[in-house]
C-alpha cells in the first residue's frame, strides 16, 4: 500500500514538474525578455517616463510586425525597473533585475551617473545595455564591452554648438566673439563643457566665463549676474529643466539680449514650451535627437511614431523618448541578427550591426554602427530651434528641415 | 558697487522664500520639539493645490498682471486645514508613542508623499504661463524680479504678524508658555494639545502661503520640496531652533550668503559656503546667531 502511494507521489510530481517544464519551455519560444531600467522615481523621473512612453511604442511595432522572426516570432517583452535617482539605488535594481531574469538585452539608465555605476553590473552579468547617456567616459575600452552608446558623445554637442554659431555669424553676420559657459555639475554636464570650451577656443571664440554651479538650484540670479559682468555676447548653458527654466527668465528680466545656445535637456522638453508659452519662440538648443529632422521626417512610418507618440501622451515625441525608441529598435535588430537570445550573442550582434533601415533609422542620420568602444560612429547632436511653440531642426544642414529664424 | 548691491537685493528676494518656509518649520520645532522632516512635501503639496486653482484661470481687472496671486489665500487656508487634519489624524495619534514615532512619521510622510505626487500627478514639471514669470523693475542699474520680490515683502509682512501673535495674542502666550514647558503649561490650564493644533496648522499655512508665491516662477514638481527645505532647515538652525522670528533673518542670511559667494567668488561654492557657516555656528554659537540664551519662540 505504501509502495503504491510512493509511486503515485512519484507519478504526480513527474507530471507537475514536466508541465512546468514545458510550459517555461514554450515561454521561452513564445517571448524575450529585455530589460528597461531607468529612473523612474526622482527628479529625474520624467526622463523615464519618456523612456517607458517609446518603449510602449517600439514593442508594440516590433511585435505587430510579427515579432524577432529568427526566434519564430517571439514577442519582444520589456521588463521595466526603477533605476532611482541615485547612482546606488542604479546599482541594486540593476543587480535585482538581471539576477532574477533571462534577458537578451537591457536599454536604460539614461543618465550618465547611473548608467556609470551600474555598468559593472551588466558586464558581470554579461548583459549588453544600449543607452542614451551621453558622458564620453562610458565609451571606452574600460566599459567591457557590454555598453553600446547609441546617442551623441557629450563632447560631440560641445562642437555642434560652437560649429552653429560660427554659421549663425556668416549667416546674419553677427559679429560674435565672447563666449560664456554655465554648465551642471555633474557627468553630463562636465562632458558637455570639455567639448564647448576646447571647440570654442579653436572657433576663436574668447571665453570670457566658464563655471559650474551646482545642481537643484532655486535662484539663477547670481548666474545671470556673472552672465551680465562678464560681457559674454554668447552663452552656452548645459542645465536640467528647471535651472533652463529659471536662468531664461533671469536673462530676461534683466533684459539681456545674450544670445542662448542651449545644451540640449532643460532647453528641449515639452515643459519648457508650457511654461514659457509663445515667449519660448527662438530659442535655441543642441539636442541628441528630434522628432523632425529628415531621417524621421522623409519616412512616413518614422513621423508616424511621432504622431502617435503625440495622439497617446498629450506632447510632441521629446529626445529621450525619440532615443529610446531607435535603441528599443536597435536591441530588437541585434537579437534578429542573433537568432538567439543568448546576451552574449546579442552582445556580438550589436558590435556587428549596421542599421540603415526600420525603428533603429530614427536616429539621425538614419543609420546607427557602433565602434570598439561602443560609441554609434554615424550620430551627430541635431540644433533645433523652438518655432510655434515645437523645437524644429535647423542645423547641420544634412539633417535639418527648418530654416533658423533670426535670433 | 552695483554688483555688491545687486548680489544683496537677489540674496534677499530668494531668502524671502527660504525665510517663510523655515518660519513653519521653526514654530513646528519651537512649540512641539519636533522635526518636521515631511515639512518640504508639505510646501510641494501647497504647489500642486496653488497650480491646480492657477490653472482655473485668473482673477480679471483689480490685480493686472498680477491676477495669479489671488491663488494665495485659498492655498494658505487650504493648506492649514490639511495642517490640521495632519495634527488630529497623525502627530497626535504618534505623540502617545513619544517623540521618535512622531519623527519618523514625517520622515515615512515625506517619502511616501513624494511618491504619490508622481503616482497622481505624473512626473512631469508644471509652471502655469503667467506675466510675473520674468517680469521685472529696473532702477539705477539694479533689477528687481517682481515673482521674487514679492514672496519676500509677503515674507517681511508674515513676520510682523507672527511676532505680533506669539507677542500679543492668547494663542500667542499659550504658545510661549508651552514652548518653554509643556508640563508645566499644562499644569496652568493651558490645552497643550489645542496649541499644538493650532501651531501645525499656522505652521503648515504658512508653507502654503510660500508655495503660493513661488508657482508664478518655479517649476512644480514631486521633488521640488527638497530644492527648498535643506536650506531652511540650516536656516533655522543657524537662526536658532525654536525662534520663529529669527528663522526669518536665518532665511535672508541664506540667500544674502549664496548670492555672495556666488557673484565674488565662485558660482558652484553657494552651497557648499551656507553649509560652512552652519558648522562654523553649530562650533561657535551653537544656541544660534538670533537666539540669547534660552530657546525661545
Amino acid at each position: 500500500m505504501r509502495k503504491r502511494g510512493l509511486s503515485f507521489l512519484a507519478s504526480f510530481w513527474t507530471v507537475v514538474v514536466a508541465a512546468v517544464l514545458a510550459s517555461a519551455a514554450a515561454r521561452a519560444a513564445d517571448t524575450v525578455d529585455i530589460a528597461v531600467i531607468v529612473p523612474l522615481s526622482g527628479p529625474n523621473a520624467t526622463v523615464g517616463e519618456m523612456i517607458v512612453n517609446a518603449t510602449k511604442l517600439a514593442v508594440e511595432d516590433i511585435n505587430s510586425a510579427g515579432g524577432i522572426k529568427s526566434l519564430g516570432g517571439a514577442k519582444l517583452n520589456p521588463i521595466i525597473a526603477d533605476a532611482t535617482n541615485d547612482p546606488q539605488g542604479a546599482v541594486t535594481t540593476t543587480e535585482r533585475v538581471l539576477s532574477q531574469n533571462k534577458l537578451a538585452g537591457a536599454y536604460g539608465l539614461a543618465l550618465s551617473p547611473l548608467t556609470t555605476a551600474a555598468l559593472p553590473a551588466f558586464v558581470k552579468h554579461h548583459v549588453p545595455v544600449v543607452t542614451s547617456a551621453i558622458s564620453n567616459t562610458l565609451v571606452t575600452p574600460n566599459n567591457g564591452g557590454y555598453l553600446f552608446q547609441i546617442a551623441p558623445k557629450g563632447t560631440a554637442f560641445g562642437n555642434q554648438q560652437v560649429e552653429f554659431l560660427k554659421f549663425l555669424n556668416d549667416k546674419y553676420k553677427m559679429g560674435i566673439t565672447k563666449a560664456a559657459i554655465l554648465y551642471v555639475n555633474n557627468p553630463y554636464g562636465t562632458a558637455t563643457e570639455k567639448g564647448i570650451e576646447q571647440l570654442a577656443q579653436k572657433a576663436g571664440l574668447e571665453i570670457v566665463l566658464n563655471s559650474a554651479y551646482p545642481e537643484n538650484i532655486t535662484d539663477a540670479s547670481p548666474l545671470v549676474s556673472k552672465i551680465q559682468q562678464s560681457g559674454a555676447q554668447v552663452l552656452f548653458p548645459v542645465s536640467y529643466i528647471t535651472d533652463a527654466s529659471l536662468i531664461l527668465t533671469g536673462l530676461r528680466s534683466a533684459d539681456s539680449h545674450v544670445l542662448v545656445i542651449g545644451g540640449g535637456a532643460g532647453f528641449i522638453w515639452p515643459p519648457i514650451g508650457e511654461s514659457l508659452g509663445d515667449k519660448v519662440n527662438g530659442l535655441i538648443s543642441a539636442a541628441s535627437w528630434n522628432l523632425d529632422s529628415k531621417n524621421v521626417k522623409d519616412q512616413s512610418a518614422l513621423s508616424g511614431v511621432t504622431q502617435r507618440y503625440q495622439k497617446a501622451y498629450g506632447t510632441f515625441m521629446p529626445e529621450q523618448a525619440g532615443e529610446a525608441y531607435a535603441g528599443i529598435s536597435v536591441l530588437a535588430a541585434a537579437i534578429e541578427s542573433a537568432g538567439s537570445d543568448d546576451p552574449a550573442k546579442v552582445r556580438d550582434a550589436l558590435a556587428k550591426l549596421h542599421v540603415t533601415g526600420g525603428g533603429g533609422a530614427m536616429m539621425q542620420p538614419g543609420e546607427v554602427e557602433f565602434d570598439a568602444n561602443g560609441a554609434n560612429t554615424h550620430v551627430v547632436p541635431v540644433i533645433i530651434q523652438w518655432q510655434n511653440g515645437v523645437p524644429h531642426t535647423v542645423f547641420p544642414e544634412s539633417v535639418a528641415t527648418a530654416e533658423v529664424a533670426k535670433p | 558697487m552695483i554688483i555688491f548691491l545687486q548680489s544683496i537685493l537677489n540674496g534677499l528676494l530668494i531668502g524671502g522664500v527660504y525665510a517663510l518656509v523655515a518660519m513653519g518649520l521653526n514654530l513646528m520645532f519651537g512649540v512641539m520639539k519636533l522635526v518636521n522632516f515631511a515639512h518640504g512635501e508639505f510646501l510641494m503639496a501647497g504647489m500642486y493645490v496653488a497650480v491646480g486653482l492657477a490653472s482655473l484661470g485668473t482673477l480679471p481687472g483689480a490685480l493686472g498682471i498680477f491676477g495669479i496671486y489671488w491663488v494665495a489665500l485659498p492655498t494658505m487656508f487650504v493648506m492649514a486645514a490639511v495642517g490640521f487634519a495632519f495634527y488630529l489624524l497623525l502627530l497626535d495619534r504618534a505623540a502617545r508613542f513619544g517623540e521618535s514615532p512622531q519623527i519618523l512619521l514625517t520622515i515615512g510622510l515625506s517619502i511616501g508623499a513624494q511618491g504619490l505626487a508622481q503616482v497622481l500627478r505624473g512626473s512631469s514639471f508644471r509652471l502655469v504661463p503667467n506675466p510675473i514669470n520674468g517680469a521685472a523693475i529696473r532702477f539705477g542699474g539694479l533689477n528687481l524680479q517682481l515673482g521674487p520680490a514679492i514672496a519676500f515683502i509677503v515674507a517681511l509682512g508674515v513676520t510682523v504678524v507672527m511676532a505680533w501673535i506669539l507677542r500679543a495674542t492668547r494663542f500667542g502666550k499659550s504658545a510661549r508658555a508651552v514652548a518653554e514647558s509643556a508640563e508645566t503649561a499644562e499644569m496652568l490650564g493651558i490645552e497643550v494639545r489645542r496649541v499644538y493644533l493650532v501651531s501645525t496648522s499656522i505652521a503648515i499655512g504658512l508653507v502654503g502661503l510660500a508655495a503660493a508665491l513661488i508657482i508664478p516662477y518655479q517649476y512644480t514638481f514631486p521633488n521640488v520640496g527638497q530644492n527648498f527645505v535643506v536650506v531652511a532647515f540650516l536656516a533655522i538652525v543657524i537662526a536658532g531652533l525654536g525662534n520663529v522670528v529669527g528663522a526669518v533673518f536665518g532665511g535672508l542670511l541664506m540667500g544674502v550668503m549664496q548670492s555672495l559667494t556666488a557673484s565674488y567668488f565662485d558660482l558652484d561654492l553657494s552651497t557648499a559656503a551656507i553649509y560652512l557657516l552652519f558648522l562654523a555656528v553649530l562650533i561657535l554659537r551653537p544656541q544660534g546667531l538670533f537666539t540669547r540664551g534660552r530657546r525661545t519662540l
